[in-house]
């Protein structure tokens, strides 16, 4: 069910055009992620649909109805700011209860709901204190809750975790998670982190150059990227240029033939291998789908490796190995001689 | 140790030229007037609190201070009501526009006093260009010179800079993403004024009442130049004992009485915070 539904958007600053003709729908309840480099758009997406930002052409509808014209406080989005903007001058309770009361709600209905909510980001007992008192984490929950106390149809989180330590972002990570099912509501949410958005989204949209260069599921995207770009992005930094050979088999770029379980088209096109599904092996190369290699180097991450591996024929490929069982149960020294397998099925041919 | 260096000098100025002359002024205050040179008898050997007895008896002082605090009272409402717009204007400005407002702010500062409030003798007279703007419109004349109105206008005038700057020193450092919250929780743009703009500014509004309120009661020269002779303040009335009546010790007892009506709130309000 479409709860969001971008059509056609565009936005510029000046001569800058900052999202072009942006086309997207989002589902009702889900935990969207709209991630991006800096100066991609996501931002800039994240404020035209809190209002604050007027498109130069384009729709947005929620629910079917169009809000495109409406002003911030019209409209039933709500946003958590990245700096958290809590308001210093009120207590925790008043802040949450800010969004409530401009809805004219009844005094025991605010007291009733600001309790609920501060239950539900568990600061009960911090009601009363400024958000000077608060911890990073705290502030944090505050927004949070400050914003989802008017029951917005919409919530819009700009880069909720970048400013916590890392502990604390991982816990804050699931408490949002587990905040947006239990309360229903939709979110829409802005990163630069790709880990974090494969962690938190239902789906993602990978913005660059104010364009969507992919949208899907966490696994799609990092699966089976769209372009390059998207591989890039995802950190997948194996990305060769191939061209078919047979049916079923490619030529790639500084590698030599390959077998790959893929439709091989006949155009020279672009291959994508994600570093942990390269395997190293003992085996001499001539085997099919083997490469022989030097280790260039070499990076010790406790339960895993990271290897960039010069081949003999000339690519350079970047690997991630477990440490913990099978071959290279020791680190591998920088200058190792190396074989490196391609299974059929690593391999993501690329539309562009 | 350090700290005690640096704050000496400080120390030594306020003491010489700020409680000193205070308390010279004070003990004058209990001497009597005398024709003589000197006019008055020797400071600290006859205390007599007759001084302060006249001034709380006779209506006439006590007119003047009532008269003089709300003088000061509705040109600090002026000064705030015209200076907060201009002040939050500056200061939601483009950054490159800013110090060219705030100089214009001050360039009055860079003519004469006198010269600026002699030159609204001039527009509010009779004749003057502002009775002559009414009457092309078929309006006027009307009496403005030497009327209560037309003090207040120079009091007003004389002392905006001094509600703008630091208004816009505050309103400058507020943060937008405050004002963007507060409508996007769904506030119009006047209640986010009232509940999240205001209420953070109000310290630079503080400071803004207490520098035009604290020189406009003791204003002298703007109600003796534009003012009607109804507007008897303290500071007329200081000049008069002083000047006319040659009773140094009476205008002593004035402008001590004065220190103590604006010092007095100032402190408890102080020690409230």
């Amino acid at each position: 069910m479409a709860d969001v539904s971008i059509e056609d958007l565009t936005v510029r600053y000046g001569p800058v055009t900052a999202l072009d003709g942006l086309h997207l729908t989002i589902g009702s309840g889900e935990l969207f992620v709209l991630l991006g480099g800096s100066g991609s758009g996501k931002t800039t997406l994240l404020r035209t649909l809190g209002g604050f930002i007027e498109p130069a052409s384009g729709r947005i509808l929620l629910g079917g109805r169009d809000i495109t014209g409406l002003p911030p406080h019209r409209r039933p989005v709500n946003t958590t700011f990245q700096s958290y903007a809590l308001f210093p001058h009120m207590t925790v309770a008043d802040n949450v209860a800010f969004g409530l009361r401009r809805q004219g709600a009844s005094r025991a209905e605010i007291t009733e709901r600001v309790a609920e909510l501060l239950e539900l980001v568990r600061l009960g007992d911090f009601a009363r204190r400024k958000p000077d008192a608060l911890s990073g984490g705290q502030r944090q929950r505050v927004a949070l809750a400050r914003a989802l106390a008017p029951r917005p149809r919409l919530l819009l989180l700009d880069e909720p975790l970048s400013a916590l330590d890392r502990g604390l972002r991982e816990q804050t990570r699931q408490e949002l998670i587990r905040i947006q099912q239990q309360t229903g509501t939709t979110f829409v949410m802005v990163t630069h982190d790709q880990d974090e958005a494969l962690a938190m989204a239902t789906r993602i949209g990978l913005l660059h150059n104010g364009r969507l260069a992919q949208v899907g599921t966490p696994s799609e995207l990092y699966e089976r990227p769209a372009s390059r770009y998207v591989a890039g992005f995802m950190g997948n930094d194996n990305v060769l240029p191939a061209r078919a050979l047979a049916p079923g088999q490619l030529e790639l770029e500084g590698v030599g033939p390959i077998q790959a379980d893929v439709d091989v088209p006949a155009t020279p096109f672009w291959v994508a291998i994600r570093p942990e599904r390269l395997r190293l092996v003992r085996e001499a190369a001539r085997a099919p789908n083997t490469a022989a290699g030097t280790v260039l180097t070499a990076a010790y991450f406790g339960d895993s490796a990271d290897y960039a591996i010069r081949l003999d024929i000339g690519a350079t490929l970047q690997l991630v190995q477990p440490l913990s069982a099978g071959f290279g149960s020791g680190l591998l020294a920088p200058g190792s001689a190396i074989t490196v397998a391609f299974p059929p099925d690593a391999l993501t041919i690329l539309a562009e | 140790m350090n700290r005690t260096k640096v704050l000496a000098p400080l120390w030594v100025w306020l003491g010489l030229f700020v409680l000193l002359p205070v308390l010279i002024v004070a003990a004058l205050s209990f001497s009597t007037a005398v024709e003589a040179v000197p006019p008055f008898t020797p400071l600290l050997q006859q205390p007599d609190p007759a001084n302060y007895a006249l001034l709380t008896s006779d209506t006439y002082y006590l007119d003047a201070f009532l008269k003089s605090l709300l003088i000061a009272s509705v040109s600090s409402a002026c000064c705030l009501a015209i200076g907060y717009p201009m002040a939050l204007a500056i200061a939601r400005a483009p950054e490159r526009w800013r110090s060219l407002l705030l100089l214009l702010v001050m360039l009055p500062f860079w003519t004469g006093f006198l010269l600026r409030i002699t030159a609204w003798i001039g527009l509010l007279r009779d004749d003057g260009w502002i009775n002559l703007a009414f009457g092309w419109v078929g309006l006027g004349p009307f009496k403005l010179l030497y009327t209560d109105l037309a003090m207040y206008i120079g009091i007003t005038y004389a002392y905006l800079p001094f509600m703008i700057l630091p208004l816009y020193a505050r309103l400058s450092r507020r943060d937008p993403a405050l004002e963007e919250a507060a409508a996007d929780l769904g506030a119009t743009p006047w209640t986010v004024f009232r509940t999240v703009t205001w209420p953070l500014s109000v310290p630079g509004v503080a400071a803004g009442l207490a520098l035009v309120f604290i020189p406009a009661v003791g204003e002298y020269v703007i109600p003796e130049l534009l003012g009607g002779p109804s507007a008897q303040t303290v500071g007329r009335a200081l000049w008069n004992e002083f000047f006319s009546n040659r009773d140094w010790p009476m205008a002593s007892a004035l402008a001590t009485a004065l220190l103590i009506v604006l010092l007095v709130p100032m402190v408890l309000l102080r020690t409230r915070e």
